[in-house]
Order: structure tokens, then C-alpha cells, then sequence
């Protein structure tokens, strides 16, 4: 009886899957066509990086709040973070080698990300690479933008800065800005208030702009002696330099279609004028002031105990210091991203 | 295939391997015997058609239509087996259209200025003047003692005591609470409400009006507009809305000096409404708040994946009801979840909501000849906001028409001062006995919130 039961019910959920079969057939082919598209509009949007008043929507005058906005959509998308950070197993990024993001976004968000430990653990194989990382309290992590492209002719782009937070994953704090239906987040710097109006453009001028604090331009934009932050390395890289609490760059002078910038560190590079910088001194100035006041302090931070044997031997332990280093000169292309295939025999995946 | 239960004192932990045990079993009882189709004696003689269940049914035949099949892969029993369809097949999915969402957990950033500019109002920060002359006209016997006895029943005198969800502190993550068992605030929020409700619904006797009023609760509500090109879709659960067989008047009925029919001519007596152009006037000279470069739906996300038309928890439309007042009993843990900026303008909201929909089915052509007006009431613990607003346009698309909706806000009131803390390891009050002691002696009442609560509940009735 019960074969009979299964042979009718199975008749019927065949059908059914054929059924969804065809579906499924079907929404594949749909989703081919557009994947078929989606290069073309790739190659558009790339033209339209070089061109970008294409990009930019100044929207009709009718709608009293739409006037004189112009509207960008944000640059970072889950490919920044496919390139910049280390995939994990289990599909989210590793932040840095405290800190993993277990979910890796489809676009752009201001949402707060839950964040999971990575104890020290080498995001592949498991092993410990940290000796000194692990527990600490929870933290969530967000998405700063730190790529900020403006139009490259005629008016900037300007945002309203609408709330001021402390982020956990990075030292200095975090502005919400927004302008039409886009909000992002920024480092916020030293003197930034709720409700600022800051601009962003990729213009570069005959003469320098008088740029306000939190306004982001291009290297070359700017006169020497400007304190700026989030300086990037190549053009359209996103920030790499002088992103910490209270940290600023200072423009030393200009060669050519070059600047020359001295960072926090003291160290001098040589970038492309084409280069954005935030201009201003990052918030949280005190942050090195933070007394930690008892020893729980940094296990709460997820630093782990240390043993005095094995210290540094540099200039401020003890040895004479250093002659100052040449000035480092990023030239050519921004490097690509290799792209790394493991090959490996399934059996000696661990984690199979 | 043997039951479980069957099954139980058959294995012998610890003597023999489970599997060897479970082969023995399953020789014996892994069998099944094919029980012989017979026919009742009653059934023999008549000339009836016998289909046997347990067997192929006939091939040739056409399958039954006469109740529509759903599929088992779609059945909520298998739902664990198969992933559920994607957001763009359902068949409220929207691609031509995506909407702003707003519902319940919505925050605007600017506050009260922000929703005004979504809807099109203009805010007034204090009760109309019609309603603040009504406050303390009418009086129950007794009345401030028993609101007093309902404030100590919903704190300290009701036998409920549930395991409360456990608390964590953002800040001190390392910080562990004791485990409480209290009254959760939610039933004293529903005690203290329903108490007054039925209080105010006492003075029946005087107004007959009162009868014919419904409380409904928990009933969906959702709508669609269209504000300067871009569809909002406001839903939410109110928790409880006031119903009444006749509308409320409006409160300003000269706007710019255009007149606007009032259905019958009692209601011009009664209504003392806005005589020298008080609001008139002060909405002239209100200012829209200038958000450049924002838009105002900047905090409201897109959302493909709603419902079309309007619902306000009734399904056919009576005759004559309209909604009166809505009640939004707040659910947030922490008084700090919102701010007082946001709650008020997440009731600004949807008090235009619902005058929307009662205006859409009044005037279905869109031509309003009579404003609408609806009120709305927030209660969290012991606070008290009072919103009346009133719709006087349908054109939130036309930069020319001048019209705006008026609302009036009295925000804080706060029924009683000095709610004691209900934490079981606070000294002071941790037993139930301390608690009640102290309900008894120290909370300092304020009056006038239930006069406010009065005459709102009896605003419109003859």
C-alpha cells in the first residue's frame, strides 16, 4: 500500500518538479540576459568615471527640496572589500586580525554589521598567527566610505552632516552624512558638527580652493601647508594614509602633476595630484591620552597578556635612532589585484 | 514501518550494538501486512461506486479540479525541504514601482519638521483652542481616586508576575542582571488604558453618543500616497482605535478665507473653532524646514514588496464609522529608543494616515468639501502625547496649491511622578510588599492628563 502511496505521490511531485524545473530554467534565462548586459553597462560606467557629469542627476527644480542637489551614488561597493580585505571560509571578510564581518553585503549600507572574533586565527588554516588576540567584548562594525568621488567639473557635491557616533572598529570617530535618499558614513574630523554642510569635488583648479574642514578635494586642489586626512595612494584607491584618531598629513609642496605629503608618521610621499584628501585633523584628538586604569582594561579589547622576553630593539626601546627615510615616490598604475587560484586536492581541505 | 513507541524496551542499552539489535527488531517488526478490502454488509446490496484509497486509482480517469492543488513542495509541512520562493516572484512584488516604507519602527532624523514636510502640515504646539476650553468641564465622581487605584493596580496590586526578558546594558556587556519576576509593562500599560477607557466610557449615561462608539484593537492599517512624485507607504498594527457613528467636526474651518461647506449647520454652533483666524494666521507664517541638500524620505528605505489600496482593519466599510481616536501604545524596552521628536512624528504620521483613508472613502472623486479631523493618543508608562490633526487638502503633488494640513501637539504629560524603579534588587523596593507601600505614599499624581484624556474622548460628541 504504501509503495502504491509513494509511486502516486512521487508521480506528482515529479510533475511538480518538472514544473519548477521550468521555472527555475526559465528565471535562469532571464537572469542570463541581463548577465549578458551587465558587462555593457560595466564598460558604461567606467566610461562614465572619466566622464563624470554622466554619472551626476541634477533632478527637476519643481520639487521645492530637489533644487540645486546634485546627486552621486556612493563609489564602495562588496567589491572594495572583495580586494581590500581577506575572504573568509565561511563567506563575510576578515576586517583585520581581530575582527571578522561574517556577512559580506550586497551594496553600500549604513546598517551596523555584527562582528565575530577571530582569536588569532589564520582566516585559511585555522592556526594561531596572533599569539596575542583573543576575547574582548562585542563589537559592531561600519561600513566607513572612504572612497569619496565628486564631479569632476562644474559644482561639488555637498552633504549635510546629520549624526556624529562613535564606531568600535576604528579610533577616530564616525559622521553619518547624507544628501537626496544617500546616507554614508565618514571619518569625521576634529571640529565637525551635526548639521554641516561639507562638499566633495574632483575638480582641480588654476588656483587653489578655500576648503572648510571635512570637504573633500583632490591633492592638487589644495594650497601647500593644508592639513588634510584619508589620504589615498593611487587615484580612485579609497583612503590609506592618516586614518587614526587625531591624525592629520600636512601638504609639503608640489612638483609638477605630483604632491609631496608628509604623514603622521614623519615619512614623505609623493603622490598624483589626482589623489582625494578629507582636509582637517581626524576627531578623537585624545585618544592617546586613554588611561586604561586597570589591567582587565585590554582583555576587554581582546588584547591578551604578554611576556617581556621577546621586545623590539628599535629607536624608542632603548637604541639610537634611525637617519630620517628617503621620501617614497608611488609611481606608475595602482597595481591590480592578482588573481590567486588554489588549486588543491579536495582530501587535503580541512575543512571539507 | 514500527513506531517509536513500539519500538520502547526493545533495545537493550549496553548488552549488544544498537544496529545489530535494530536488524533483529527490524526482522520482526519491519514488516507490514496489507490489510484485505472488505465491504461493509450495509453497503452490499446498493448500487454504489467503491473507490479503494490504498490503490492506484484508475489511470484513465481526469484528475479531480473541483479543489484547487497546491503543490507539496509548497506545503507549510515541507517548507524545512524546500527554499521558499525569491522576494521578485512574490505576488505583491512591485518591479515597475518601489515604494518608502514607514512603518511602526520608522525614524525620522528631523523630527516633527520632517514628517510636516512629508505630509504637507503645519504644526501647532498646544491642544486647539476648542478642546483646551472643554478641559474640567466634565468630571466623573471619584475620578482622580480611581485613576490613582488603576495606576497602583497596573505598578503594584496585579497578581500577574512573568519572567521579564532578561536585560543586557550596550555599554557593559560584561554586566549580568538578576532574573525578575514583575508585571511586564506592556499589561501595565494595557491595565492602565483599558481602566480609563472604560472609565471615560462610564458617562454613557449623560452622552448617548458614547454607545455607539467601538474600540477596536490590534487591527492592521496600511495606505499608499503619492507626496511630490515619490509613493510612501505608511503600515502599521494600531493597537487600539476609537471608532464613532458621526465624524469629528473640523477645528479650523475658514482656511484663507475660502469657505468650506460643513455638512450640517448644528455643527457651526457647537464647535467653537477658530473665530479671529488665530491658526490662520500663524500658519502663514509658518516655514517649511529647509533639509538642503536632503530629501526628506532619506530615512525611509525602498521597499518593492506591499500591498496596493488602503486598510484600515474593517473589511467592508460601515455606514457611519469613523475613526475617532487612535491609540498607540508603545512597545520600545527603553525609554531612549526613540526620541520624543520621533515618536511624535511617527503619530503625526499616521494620524494623516488614517484621515486619508476616512477622506479617500468619504471623497472618492478627490475633492475634499469637508476637512477631516482624527486624533491620536501615545502612551509609554506614564507618559502622554496628544495629537489632533486635521486633513484640509488631497494635493501633495502641486507646488501652487498653498492648502496645508494643520496638527496640534501637546507632548509630556506625564500622569505620575516618581515611578519607582522596578528592579527586584533595589533596596528600597525589592518586595512586593515595598513596592505597594510605596505606590501607596510617594507617587505625586497629575490630574490634568486625564481631564486632557477627557475631552479628547469627548471632543465631537452633542
Amino acid at each position: 500500500m504504501y509503495s502504491l502511496i509513494r509511486n502516486s505521490i512521487a508521480r506528482i511531485i515529479q510533475r511538480d518538479f518538472i514544473s519548477n524545473i521550468g521555472f527555475s530554467y526559465r528565471s535562469s534565462t532571464t537572469n542570463i540576459s541581463p548577465s549578458n548586459e551587465t558587462p555593457k553597462d560595466a564598460d558604461n560606467t567606467t566610461k562614465s568615471d572619466s566622464k563624470f557629469p554622466d554619472k551626476t542627476k541634477t533632478t527637476d527644480v519643481k520639487v521645492p527640496w530637489k533644487s540645486n542637489v546634485i546627486e552621486i551614488p556612493v563609489a564602495m561597493s562588496s567589491q572594495y572589500l572583495m580586494e581590500n580585505f581577506r575572504e573568509h571560509r565561511q563567506g563575510g571578510f576578515y576586517y583585520d586580525h581581530r575582527i571578522i564581518v561574517p556577512e559580506m553585503p550586497e551594496k553600500y549600507t549604513t546598517k551596523p554589521f555584527e562582528t565575530r572574533k577571530t582569536g588569532g586565527n589564520h582566516p585559511d588554516t585555522g592556526r594561531k598567527e596572533y599569539r596575542r588576540v583573543g576575547g574582548g567584548l562585542k563589537k559592531t562594525w561600519l561600513w566607513i566610505d572612504t572612497m569619496r568621488q565628486g564631479p569632476k567639473s562644474g559644482p561639488p557635491l555637498v552633504e549635510r552632516v546629520i549624526r556624529i557616533v562613535n564606531s568600535d572598529c576604528h579610533t577616530a570617530k564616525a559622521a553619518l552624512i547624507g544628501h537626496g535618499n544617500t546616507l554614508r558614513y565618514i571619518l569625521a574630523t576634529e571640529n565637525l558638527k551635526v548639521g554641516d554642510l561639507v562638499k566633495t569635488s574632483g575638480d582641480i583648479p588654476k588656483n587653489p580652493v578655500k576648503a572648510s574642514e571635512g570637504d573633500a578635494y583632490p591633492v592638487g586642489a589644495l594650497p601647500t601647508g593644508t592639513i588634510v586626512n584619508c589620504v589615498e595612494g593611487y587615484p580612485g584607491q579609497g583612503a590609506r594614509y592618516a586614518m587614526n584618531a587625531g591624525t592629520y598629513a600636512t601638504i609639503m609642496k608640489r612638483v609638477d602633476d605630483r604632491c609631496i605629503l608628509q604623514l603622521p608618521t614623519k615619512h614623505e610621499i609623493s603622490i598624483l595630484e589626482q589623489c582625494m584628501v578629507t582636509v582637517g585633523r581626524l576627531s578623537n584628538v585624545a585618544h592617546n591620552e586613554f588611561v586604561y586604569g586597570k589591567a582587565g582594561a585590554t582583555r576587554l579589547l581582546g588584547i591578551r597578556p604578554k611576556l617581556g622576553l621577546f621586545h623590539k630593539k628599535t629607536s624608542r626601546f632603548g637604541r639610537r635612532p634611525f637617519r630620517a627615510r628617503p621620501i617614497l615616490v608611488i609611481t606608475g598604475e595602482k597595481p591590480e589585484y592578482p588573481n590567486v587560484i588554489k588549486l588543491q586536492h579536495p582530501s587535503i581541505d580541512p575543512y571539507r | 514501518m514500527p513506531k517509536i513507541s513500539e519500538l520502547r524496551g526493545l533495545f537493550k542499552p549496553f548488552t549488544k550494538p544498537l544496529h545489530r539489535q535494530w536488524k533483529w527488531v527490524w526482522q520482526e517488526k519491519g514488516k507490514f501486512n496489507e490489510p484485505k478490502l472488505t465491504l461493509p454488509k450495509a453497503l452490499e446490496g446498493r448500487q454504489i461506486n467503491i473507490i479503494d484509497p490504498l490503490h492506484e486509482p484508475d489511470p484513465n480517469a481526469f484528475p479531480d479540479e473541483s479543489t484547487s492543488w497546491t503543490s507539496p513542495t509548497r506545503h507549510p509541512m515541507f517548507e524545512y525541504l524546500v527554499p521558499p520562493l525569491p522576494r521578485e516572484e512574490h505576488p505583491l512584488f512591485h518591479h515597475e514601482r518601489p515604494v518608502f516604507l514607514f512603518d511602526s519602527k520608522a525614524k525620522l532624523h528631523a523630527g516633527v519638521d520632517q514628517a510636516c514636510l512629508l505630509t504637507k502640515t503645519i504644526p501647532f504646539y498646544e491642544l486647539p483652542q476648542s478642546i483646551k476650553q472643554t478641559i474640567g468641564q466634565v468630571s466623573l465622581p471619584d475620578q482622580d481616586e480611581l485613576i490613582q487605584s488603576y495606576i497602583r493596580q497596573s505598578i503594584a496590586y496585579d497578581a500577574t508576575k512573568e519572567h521579564l526578558p532578561r536585560k543586557k546594558s550596550p555599554l557593559k556587556q560584561r554586566r549580568s542582571f538578576r532574573i525578575e519576576y514583575a508585571i511586564p509593562r506592556s499589561r501595565q500599560m494595557a491595565i492602565l488604558l483599558e481602566n480609563i477607557i472604560h472609565l471615560c466610557e462610564s458617562l454613557g449615561g449623560h452622552y448617548p453618543d458614547l454607545f455607539k462608539r467601538h474600540l477596536y484593537r490590534n487591527i492592521p492599517f496600511y495606505t499608499t500616497y503619492e507626496r511630490y512624485g515619490e509613493l510612501i507607504h505608511l503600515k502599521r498594527k494600531n493597537e487600539y482605535v476609537l471608532t464613532s457613528h458621526i465624524p469629528l467636526s473640523p477645528i479650523v474651518k475658514r482656511l484663507n478665507r475660502l469657505e468650506i461647506n460643513s455638512g450640517d449647520n448644528i455643527d457651526e454652533k457647537i464647535a467653537s473653532h477658530d473665530p479671529n483666524g488665530h491658526y490662520v494666521m500663524q500658519a502663514n507664517d509658518y516655514q517649511f524646514l529647509d533639509m538642503y541638500p536632503i530629501y526628506p524620505t532619506i530615512d525611509l528605505p525602498s521597499e518593492q514588496l506591499y500591498q496596493d489600496g488602503d486598510e484600515q482593519g474593517w473589511h467592508q466599510r460601515k455606514s457611519n464609522e469613523y475613526v475617532h481616536t487612535t491609540l498607540h501604545v508603545s512597545n520600545d524596552e527603553l525609554i531612549h529608543e526613540a526620541t520624543t521628536d520621533e515618536r511624535l512624528a511617527r503619530m503625526i504620521m499616521f494620524a494623516f494616515g488614517s484621515a486619508l483613508v476616512q477622506a479617500r472613502q468619504l471623497y472618492p472623486d478627490g475633492r475634499l468639501v469637508k476637512p477631516v479631523t482624527v486624533q491620536s493618543i501615545f502612551l509609554l508608562d506614564e507618559l502622554f502625547h496628544f495629537v489632533v490633526f486635521q486633513l484640509n487638502t488631497l494635493n501633495y503633488n502641486d507646488t501652487n496649491d498653498k492648502q496645508c494640513n494643520y496638527v496640534w501637539i501637546d507632548k509630556d504629560n506625564y500622569l505620575y511622578d516618581n515611578r519607582p524603579s522596578m528592579v527586584m534588587h533595589n533596596p528600597l523596593y525589592g518586595t512586593e510588599r515595598n513596592l505597594q507601600r510605596y505606590v501607596l505614599e510617594k507617587l505625586k499624581y497629575n490630574p490634568v492628563v486625564f481631564q486632557k484624556f477627557l475631552a479628547l474622548y469627548l471632543h465631537g460628541v452633542k
